[in-house]
């Protein structure tokens, strides 16, 4: 029956892409242009990390703690866990942008490195990973004390971008705005 | 009777197909899919007629039918590459590195006799070969359409209904078959039922979307995609710096 298996798992392997082809169908623009979305997320906002240092933090938990109302605490962990989780969400939906951006432009470069593909969707991959995880983590134990765990998703994160940054290396004008995004990187500075 | 009904009924739809083909664009564009719809329209009428007029030799017409469709059928995967990839020439690269390594798999595992037929036949049955070429076709669009889903390319409408109606075909034909062969002549009857009655859902899909040349609309988009791009890399690039400082920050704090 192995023999037959391989062949009934060829055709139902064939029938799910099809599938993933055809019900993905309606989200084919989102990023046909990665620099004309709307929302922030679309143009590389990267989530501030002394945010995730706080969130993740033990910090105002200490302070919490002091108060000694045990009402307080549940809801500042309740709260918590969702600003974690919120968090997660937008640094999974960050990546998502950004690697939407990089296959939107590397399907039409005539220069792709195989390997390089390779390595930005390796990288995607366990950052996606790291997120489950971390996901999975807050939901369990809650999100104060994470910052070691949060702050390696940050640095995978990081290492994406570096891939992608090497992949199309480009010398723009220095009066270019880059589509809005300089004025939003003089905002944080 | 039920067979037949759906034979008469597969002949109407290629006869269909085949006719609206001379429309403008169709031909032009799709010409190894109409080559295939051709090819498979002539092989059922032969087959109708030897299986009324000859039965004794209707096996070996269909299997040597059934070999030719095979070749035909590469032809249209080769216009489903050649179609959907070439205004993305980067994806295309992607997808001749995959074919290429899942071809050398392919022939890894058959070298090595463990692959698809057991070292213990000596002599290939016809369903057996079909079977296994089916399957390298099928592992084939496989790793296109997953291309096509990673890179999110457009397929527009006739490119669209030719993989699905071909994804299906293969799809079904390769499960088919491989039931047919592990379970043996109990399968037989079912699978004369099944087999066609697929080949119906197939040409209607094929119908639907060839009815008339729409053209694919992506290479205007993917110019400007590629201009904002770098933009983003650049950006990009900037922001990492940004970032690193900041995690940085972070874990000092």
């Amino acid at each position: 029956m192995s023999g037959a298996a391989l062949y009934i798992v060829g055709g139902l392997l064939l029938l799910c892409c099809l599938l993933r082809i055809f019900l993905d169908r309606d989200s084919e623009d989102e990023f046909s242009n990665p620099l004309s979305g709307g929302a922030d997320l679309s143009n590389g906002t990267l989530p501030d990390p002394q945010l995730s240092a706080q969130l993740f933090g033990n910090e105002d938990w200490k302070y919490v703690t002091i108060l000694g109302s045990k009402t307080i605490e549940r809801e500042f962990l309740r709260n918590r866990k969702k600003l974690a989780l919120s968090w997660v969400r937008t640094v999974k939906a960050e990546a998502h942008a950004l690697i939407g951006a990089h296959r939107a432009a590397a399907r039409a470069s005539a220069d792709l490195n195989f390997l390089v593909e390779i390595r930005v969707t390796i990288a995607y991959a366990s950052f996606l990973l790291l997120c489950i995880v971390l996901n999975a983590v807050i939901q369990i134990r809650g999100p104060v004390g994470l910052q070691a765990l949060a702050r390696l998703a940050d640095s995978r994160s990081e290492q994406l971008f570096e891939i992608v940054g090497q992949f199309f290396p480009v010398a723009l004008n220095a009066d270019d705005n880059f589509g809005g995004m300089l004025g939003r990187r003089d905002h944080h500075e | 009777m039920l067979s037949q009904a759906i034979w008469i009924v597969a002949v109407f739809l290629e006869a269909v197909l085949v006719m609206r083909s001379f429309l403008p664009g169709l031909l032009r564009n799709y010409p190894y899919f109409y080559g295939y719809i051709c090819f498979v329209l002539l092989q059922d009428v032969l087959r109708m007629f030897v299986y009324a007029e000859r039965p004794e030799i209707y096996p070996q017409v269909y299997w040597a039918t059934q070999f030719l469709g095979l070749f035909f059928g590469c032809g249209l995967l080769w216009e489903i590459y050649r179609n959907a990839l070439t205004p993305f020439p980067g994806a295309k690269r992607i997808a001749r590195y995959l074919l290429g390594f899942l071809i050398v798999v392919l022939l890894i595992r058959a070298a090595l006799g463990n692959g698809f037929w057991p070292s213990n036949q000596a002599i290939l049955t016809t369903l057996d070969i079909e079977r296994d070429l089916r399957f390298v076709q099928t592992v084939a669009l496989a790793a296109l359409v997953s291309v096509f889903s990673f890179y999110r390319v457009s397929l527009g409408r006739n490119l669209r209904s030719l993989v699905l109606g071909y994804g299906i075909f293969l799809a079904t034909s390769v499960v088919n078959l491989a039931v047919r062969g592990q379970i043996g002549e109990k399968f037989q009857f079912a699978w004369q039922l099944l087999q066609p009655s697929l080949y119906i859902v197939v040409l209607i899909v094929w119908n639907a979307g060839m009815w008339r040349y729409l053209p694919m609309e992506a290479h205007e988009n993917t110019l400007r995609i590629v201009e904002g791009y770098e933009r983003l890399a650049y950006s990009t690039r900037v922001r990492l710096g940004e970032l690193r400082s900041r995690v940085n920050r972070g874990i000092r704090a």
